[in-house]
């Protein structure tokens, strides 16, 4: 499964949002990390939300319209479409993993244990952005386009991260609210695939 | 003459807001190349991507190898994957290489010989005199080459029919004889089981290759038959420029020149050429093709 993922997103999608924006992500969270300022941290917050959203750039691509590269070649395999739709959950579930994993280790290279849940906070929040903001990012190809059209997404996670940040007590919340999040998000993204498939096989 | 239908179509019907495709019977013979002939816009790849399974928003009944019907052949993977299909450009991403090709069309298709694709790419010629180079990717290719990457990735798969729409188009007269032998070593193989029903629109490339042609006009099917059969049932009349006015209330299309003119007529109607200074020739299916789509099109300067 996971070699046809690999596949079908493409093997400069997965260097690039696997590898090379990680390293990233590791790196904007040891300078969030060190220093400590909530202007800096809710700064680069953002920032890894912004890199988050824009990976899909090197993805599939506004697959999901009418006549989209691909769909015809995969619609005549008897398998074809489910396979894309497992590589799509994969996705999913990989983002929300990587981004719990670059924000909490660099966390725990730098700050105090005492301090884990600021940046276990930071991973749920950026988990669910990744998992919701995909499918949206999935139907635009204009890169600029792309972040304009995920401003919904940025602001209440950039809100969410600096309640939980400078607010005591509230964090606990954000956690909560982002799990649920995050969980929709799994269960609309399956959703979604599935009606977009159905509806590729017609001309609406 | 009766033949065993790999596809039969019932009443099978398909609206948009200025096109309708509508055809009441539709039967392609089994262990033959069928041609699909028309103009752009006919209908071609309408039909093509009923009977493909990539569109399933139609009116109407299929059956498939005789037995399975569409919604069967949907949901059965063993009938699903006797069926190959090549399509318009948009067939891969384009940023899958032909490796990523090679591995996506080894997992979901069973019957999928890697052997088989790497050999048709080269034999293809998908990348030029050069070394091979499977990381390119499908977007950095051409029409052509994307075309002919398609094909190697349908004829590596064991499948009884294969549905082409304008495999021909994007390729040069070289690859186009190539496409042709390839297509008929298919069938021979097939042992009267192998189907190859393709679309095109400039049939005199595919001509050798077709056994039985269907002329589509504005989403109907307006004319069809064997090969030889078309080629008895009409004729190529060349006459002189005198008689020219009278050939034009028989002749079932015309075209005219200063020195006479030529155009094809049907067989039952040369009795009528009588008196006239003409020649008579066995058309070819361009000619024919042409001549049935100049009297069926609505293009008012074409007739």
């Amino acid at each position: 499964m996971f070699k046809i993922y690999r596949a079908i997103m493409g093997s400069k999608y997965f260097i690039a949002v696997n590898v090379i924006i990680p390293i990233l992500m590791i790196i904007i969270g040891l300078i969030n990390d060190v220093h400590y300022n909530d202007m800096i941290s809710i700064w680069c917050f953002c920032a890894a939300c912004l890199i988050e959203i824009a990976s899909e750039y090197f993805g599939l691509g506004p697959i999901y319209r009418k006549r989209s590269f691909g769909m015809n070649y995969l619609k005549t395999a008897y398998g074809g479409m489910d396979f894309f739709r497992k590589a799509i959950i994969i996705d999913s579930i990989l983002r929300a993993v990587r981004c719990l994993v670059y924000i909490i280790l660099p966390a725990m290279i730098v700050v105090e244990p005492s301090d884990y849940k600021r940046a276990i906070t930071a991973g749920l929040i950026l988990s669910w952005v990744s998992v919701w903001s995909v499918n949206l990012t999935r139907y635009i190809s204009i890169f600029s386009f792309m972040f304009i059209s995920n401003i919904p997404f940025m602001v209440p996670a950039g809100t969410m991260y600096a309640v939980a940040r400078m607010i005591p007590g509230t964090a606990n919340v954000i956690c909560f609210i982002s799990i649920i999040l995050l969980i929709t998000g799994f269960v609309f993204s399956n959703w979604l695939i599935r009606k977009k498939i159905n509806d590729s096989y017609k001309d609406i | 003459m009766e033949f065993t239908s790999v596809i039969k179509g019932k009443d099978l019907k398909k609206r948009y807001s200025n096109f309708e495709l509508d055809i009441p019977e539709l039967k392609i013979p089994q262990g033959l190349a069928t041609a699909l002939i028309g103009e752009n816009g006919a209908g071609k790849t309408t039909l093509l991507n009923m009977l493909s399974g990539t569109r399933l928003d139609f009116e109407g009944e299929l059956t498939f190898f005789d037995k399975y019907s569409n919604n069967e052949k949907e949901k059965n993977e063993k009938i699903k994957n006797r069926i190959g299909y090549t399509g318009p450009g948009r067939y891969y991403l384009p940023n899958w290489s032909v490796k990523d090709i090679e591995v996506i069309s080894e997992t979901i298709f069973d019957d999928f010989d890697t052997k088989e694709f790497e050999r048709l790419c080269e034999e293809l010629a998908l990348f030029g005199d050069g070394k091979p180079d499977w990381s390119k990717k499908n977007g950095d290719l051409s029409d052509g080459t994307k075309m002919k990457l398609m094909l190697a990735g349908a004829l590596a798969r064991k499948t009884d029919l294969l549905i082409m729409d304008e495999p021909a188009s994007p390729l040069d007269p070289l690859m186009r004889d190539v496409l042709c032998r390839l297509i008929g070593e298919y069938i021979s193989n097939g042992d009267g089981k192998h189907t190859v029903f393709f679309s095109t629109h400039n049939i005199s490339d595919m001509e050798m290759i077709t056994d039985y042609a269907m002329i589509m006009e504005h989403g109907n099917i307006v004319e069809e038959g064997y090969v030889e059969e078309l080629k008895e049932k009409y004729v190529l009349v060349k006459g002189d420029a005198g008689d020219t006015d009278l050939a034009k209330e028989i002749l079932y299309s015309i075209s005219v020149n200063p020195y006479g003119f030529e155009g094809i007529c049907l067989a039952q109607d040369l009795d009528k050429l009588a008196g006239m200074n003409v020649t008579k020739e066995t058309p070819s299916l361009y000619q024919i093709s042409v001549a049935v789509m100049k009297n069926n099109t609505k293009i008012k300067c074409m007739v």
